[in-house]
């Protein structure tokens, strides 16, 4: 979501590759002009000129598509928005050129030459109509190291109030020199960029004060979306159980009239008092660069009174939702997919197609169509990320929809691993997998 | 290529909005949460149901009467409001609940540009309404869990129409005695529209408590709700009015829709208005007594709490109210999360009868 202040400009064109140059023409010089720095502007610009030319040399005749940029401050947002009419969405799979048995051909592929210059990377469906692409590249900003304040008067008195520019950057280095790198975010590193995230209005932040107006302690949260709200916190430079409840609090409050669903963390010290305030979805394990792995708890908690709902689950995974749902005291109408040699239509299509969300050395998989090669074509995935050495590898099911519950097959066979259900996080709960390559079932 | 145009058809402040969705019927609740029975602690009904006169006129209603369409404007239970509170039946104006005539308010005087003042944790009409009509709600963070008048009066600009005051507060309890209320409408000197919602007027008993109606004289800016749905126990039949100055409540019959309120609902109101004295002090008894039994339970659960005016009382949990509502419906006792009003870890409960309230104490220890 952004503020009304945000800068933007559309361009309606033909998809034809001789208007290649007006396209990333306008990306340079829009990103230049949002402010971003020469060396990233170009990465976005050849990004687009990859993603445009795949779609050009994809696209029927004379075909039209709408290319919108957005200064999202702290990061520019590119997005392709074509129709959906007699369009192969198979070209859409990044795999889609890729013979398994023919490495080489592995570099024509745009789409995934294009996500190896941008943070972001998203394919997705617009109003049942129309596809949107959409590259999202962050600005660059100076990396900040810890500083543990020094925190005068009494400890226990403190006010909480929304921070301005150099209050942010000092909460950021408090994090960090408090903290270990697992419980903040990445972007608590680089202050300035919070800041701008600040005021874009995607995300929120307010600060717990002592009376000389030093920061004690903070929380990060994300714009309410219609999904869910993640906040990152509460952090605390004092040991202060009320202050760190009053953060929290804090934050539910503005948060619980919104119509997000949720409220999800990530960043909770195990044992810490904010724990009382959420419910353990379940884990998930992260691969970090230098070859460590750590478990990763995620907490949750609702925003709103449970209204039931049906779930569609494959009858492999009726044993593990059933005990999910027990254990999460979640109210489902559990409705389990049974084959009867009907025509489905999902597999009756010989193509599956996959979207995948690029974050650093992670990505994740959504299903957009189900089809007959939905095994092969997801190995065909597994090793382009083997290549990429994309270890957190996540897949996204909805189990409000019937047709992707037919993939779970698939998703096992390649060693996908359901580990924890985000409700209402789709048009039903989404069941998150995890790839682990290491593991047999 | 295809522009997708609801986008650009729904104006802003509707597409920042989510529709607010009711519970499930009882049948589907207890299907899912898998309970045999359903205590349904979350509303503030009434648990005695409408005084028996009111019951007497939905036994024997007269099928064929359900073709016909109800008086327009309310007439007789007009009649019967004004004289029972010596007004003019003009300064009474009769919605399908509450809800409708906060609607008929806001639409009546508020135009683009203009805002609200209420409070930030009370009940959420005021605001929903204000906010999806496309105005702004100015909300004022509660002072000792009370209205906080001086806050209030600071936010006031040239464009401020309207102030709800929540009286008693749902779902804190608290409330303005008639000495503060009078002097903050003192202060606004007539200059804005102040709505003082009484919903729970009746189940006041405390002396300095204001009837906000007796004040209409003095204050013709104030306007008072009162509603069929608490006290009265017809909160199936959607039925409340307001009261205020006859110049004002012209203003007011402008934005309403007349023939919203149902036959049945008119009858149920005016023969409930005549069975009242009896029906409040059983209900008020039955009051006192519940709430002192949470009161003893809650305090040996350690469990804080806010126990004031009205027919409900407020728990902090030691987990989120989420869960908890989840761990309680599966015991068959359903309660408000009160998350959304902005009281995050805290349930309302609303005061019942003996049996459901055992239910609740019972269901929290197992649960906590």
């Amino acid at each position: 979501m952004s503020n009304d202040n945000t800068r933007k400009l559309s361009l309606e064109l033909t998809l034809h590759s001789t208007l290649l140059p007006v396209v990333t023409s306008l990306t340079e010089k829009a990103s230049l002009a949002f402010g971003m720095e020469k060396r990233d502007a170009l990465r976005l610009t050849l990004a687009v000129e990859e993603v445009f030319s795949y779609l050009a040399q994809k696209s029927r005749h004379n075909e039209m598509i709408s290319l919108h940029c957005l200064d999202g401050r702290y990061y520019i947002e590119i997005k392709f928005i074509f129709p959906l009419k007699d369009l192969n969405l198979r070209a859409f799979n990044l795999t889609s050129t890729v013979s398994p048995e023919d490495e080489a051909q592995w570099e024509e592929m745009g789409l995934l030459l294009a996500s190896r210059q941008v943070d972001r990377l998203q394919l997705f469906p617009v109003n049942n109509r129309n596809m949107c692409l959409s590259l999202s590249k962050d600005k660059s900003y100076p990396k900040a190291g810890g500083e543990r304040p020094v925190l005068q008067e009494d400890l226990q008195d403190f006010f909480i109030s929304v921070p301005g520019a150099e209050d942010i950057k000092q909460f950021c280095r408090g994090i960090i020199a408090n903290y270990e790198s697992y419980f903040y975010p990445p972007f608590i590193l680089l202050p300035g960029k919070l800041v701008d995230m600040v005021s874009s209005g995607e995300y929120h932040a307010a600060l717990a004060y002592n009376k000389k107006k030093q920061v004690m302690g903070g929380i990060i949260w994300s714009e309410q979306q219609e999904k869910t709200v993640e906040c990152f916190g509460p952090y605390a430079f004092t040991v202060n159980p009320e202050m760190t409840a009053k953060l929290l609090e804090h934050c539910l409050e503005q948060v619980g009239r919104s119509r997000a669903p949720g409220l999800l963390n990530r960043c909770i010290r195990p044992g810490s008092l904010a724990e009382g305030y959420f419910e353990k979805l379940g884990a998930t394990v992260f691969h970090q660069p230098e070859g460590r792995t750590r478990e990763k708890t995620a907490f949750y908690r609702q925003l709103g009174e449970d209204l039931g709902d049906r779930v569609w689950v494959h009858p492999m995974l009726t044993e593990f939702l059933t005990e999910e749902y027990r254990r999460l005291y979640l109210p489902r109408d559990i409705r389990e997919l049974k084959e009867m040699g009907e025509q489905n239509h999902a597999h009756d299509l010989a193509h599956s197609v996959f979207s995948c969300e690029f974050a650093p050395k992670e990505v994740t998989l959504r299903p957009l169509l189900g089809g007959a090669d939905a095994a092969l074509n997801l190995e065909q995935h597994l090793q382009l990320f083997a290549q990429e050495d994309i270890k957190n590898i996540f897949f996204e099911l909805d189990l409000g929809e019937e047709w992707p519950g037919r993939l779970v097959p698939a998703l096992l066979e390649n060693k996908f691993y359901p580990c924890l259900i985000l409700p209402y996080a789709g048009k039903g709960d989404i069941l998150l997998f995890q790839h682990r390559a290491g593991e047999k079932r | 290529m295809i522009v997708p145009t609801l986008n650009e058809l729904v104006p802003s402040y509707i597409k920042g909005f989510d529709a607010y969705i009711p519970s499930k019927p009882d049948p589907e609740l207890k299907k899912l949460f898998g309970c045999t029975r359903l205590y349904r602690l979350n509303n503030n009904e009434n648990p005695l149901g409408p005084p028996p006169a009111a019951q007497e006129v939905l036994c024997r209603f007269h099928p064929p009467l359900a073709a016909v369409y109800p008086s327009g404007d309310s007439y007789y239970l007009r009649e019967k409001l004004a004289e029972m509170h010596g007004l003019h039946p003009e300064q009474i104006l009769v919605g399908n609940g509450a809800n409708e005539v906060i609607t008929f308010v806001i639409k009546a005087f508020c135009e683009a540009g203009d805002n609200i003042i209420t409070a930030d944790k009370t009940f959420a009409v005021y605001e929903w309404v204000a906010i999806f009509s496309g105005y702004e709600a100015r909300l004022v963070p509660l002072k000792d869990l009370v209205f906080d008048d001086e806050g209030m009066l600071e936010r006031i600009d040239g464009r401020t129409k309207i102030i709800f005051i929540c009286n008693p507060n749902n779902p804190t309890g608290t409330y303005w005695n008639r000495e503060k209320l009078c002097r903050f409408l003192d202060s606004i000197d007539g200059k804005q529209i102040v709505v003082v919602d009484e919903a729970y007027f009746e189940f006041v008993e405390k002396e300095d408590f204001p009837d906000g109606i007796s004040l209409l004289d003095r204050y013709p800016n104030l306007v008072v709700f009162r509603t069929f749905s608490k006290m009265y126990g017809l909160a199936g039949l959607r039925i409340g009015y307001l009261a205020g100055n006859k110049d004002v409540v012209e203003i007011i019959r402008r934005a309403c829709v007349v023939y919203s309120v149902n036959t049945l609902a008119q009858e149920a109101a005016l023969r409930a208005l005549d069975d009242r004295e009896d029906h409040i002090r059983r209900t008020r008894n039955l009051l006192r007594e519940e709430k002192d039994y949470l009161r003893r339970h809650l305090t040996a659960l350690k469990l804080p709490f806010v126990i004031n005016e009205g027919n409900f009382v407020m728990v902090k949990l030691p987990m989120s109210d989420t869960l908890a509502y989840r761990k309680l419906m599966g015991r068959g006792v359903m309660v408000r999360t009160m998350t959304g009003f902005r009281f995050p870890n805290y349930i309302r409960i609303t005061i019942a009868r003996h049996e459901a309230m055992e239910a609740l104490v019972d269901g929290l220890k197992t649960i906590l």
